[in-house]
């Protein structure tokens, strides 16, 4: 039968930010919290605002393929996962991106091409870890 | 206590932000990991076991739950220091993927050399045992 939850908030009981869920397999769980994107960004390269995001708060566009992410609820360290990607203009040359410094509110990075800056208009990001 | 609740669908209290139980299950990471290829050790991380140092750049991941299959993504990114516009291309590499251990490779990308980055970082996202 199906069913239905309506809730604003899950809390583990045993341990509030541990819920288990089942794998698609039925035989394993994984931890909810741990495997949650706490963060994630579409950015057009520039400007102070995402096309979309989620707990992000604003950008900051420190210069040509040099930005950082402000974020709303902050990490408890700054171990966290982060991945980036950025291209698509239609040339024939690749993105490439690092993470130049990260904090548990900010993360600045760079992106561009063979060692050049640039502000490619496709910039997307996402950021697993533990939050405060 | 623990409990257990059994549910196909989620929603806010309003009834609004309807979720599948299911998309919560299929859109949650299964494992995620930093670590310093320089230093050889783990940083932070969900659902790995340990890291292999195999060359300079090259490292086996493995995780501590298996998945169902060796078909996952594998979402990675690094952290470089040296040199102001050095980015890092990161690769899935060389060691046939299991459904547990996975081999990423990370060099410079305007000089395509390989490079122990300080900060290795991916995420996986598949289906579960």
């Amino acid at each position: 039968m199906a069913s239905l939850l309506k809730v604003d908030a899950l809390t583990g009981v045993t341990t509030a930010g541990s819920i288990s869920v089942t794998g698609e397999g039925n035989s394993t769980t994984t931890n909810l919290q741990q495997g949650l994107a706490k963060v994630w960004s579409s950015y057009a390269g520039s400007g102070t605002t995402f096309r979309d995001s989620f707990n992000c708060a604003s950008a900051t566009d420190n210069g040509t393929g040099d930005y950082t992410y402000n974020i709303t609820n902050n990490f408890s360290n700054a171990n966290y996962c982060f991945v980036t990607n950025a291209g698509a203009d239609g040339g024939t040359s690749l993105g490439a991106d690092r993470l130049r410094s990260g904090s548990t509110s900010a993360m600045r990075c760079i992106y561009g091409y063979d060692a050049t800056l640039y502000d490619w208009p496709f910039v997307n990001a996402s950021i697993h870890g533990d939050l405060a | 206590m623990a409990s257990e609740l059994r549910v196909n669908t989620l929603k806010d209290a309003a009834g609004n932000n309807s979720i599948a139980t299911s998309m919560v299950s299929n859109g949650t990471a299964r494992a995620w990991i930093n670590f310093n290829c320089a230093a050889g050790n783990i940083t932070d991380s969900f659902a790995f076991s340990s890291i292999a140092d195999q060359a300079v750049g090259r490292f086996n991941c493995t995780m501590s739950t298996a998945l169902a299959n060796a078909t996952y993504t594998i979402a990675s990114d690094s952290n470089y220091v040296s040199g102001a516009n050095n980015s890092i291309s990161v690769r899935d590499d060389q060691l046939t993927r299991t459904t547990t251990t996975y081999q990423v490779y990370s060099s410079q990308s305007n000089q395509g050399v390989s490079t122990d980055s300080t900060s290795m970082m991916n995420q996986i996202c598949g289906d579960l045992a």
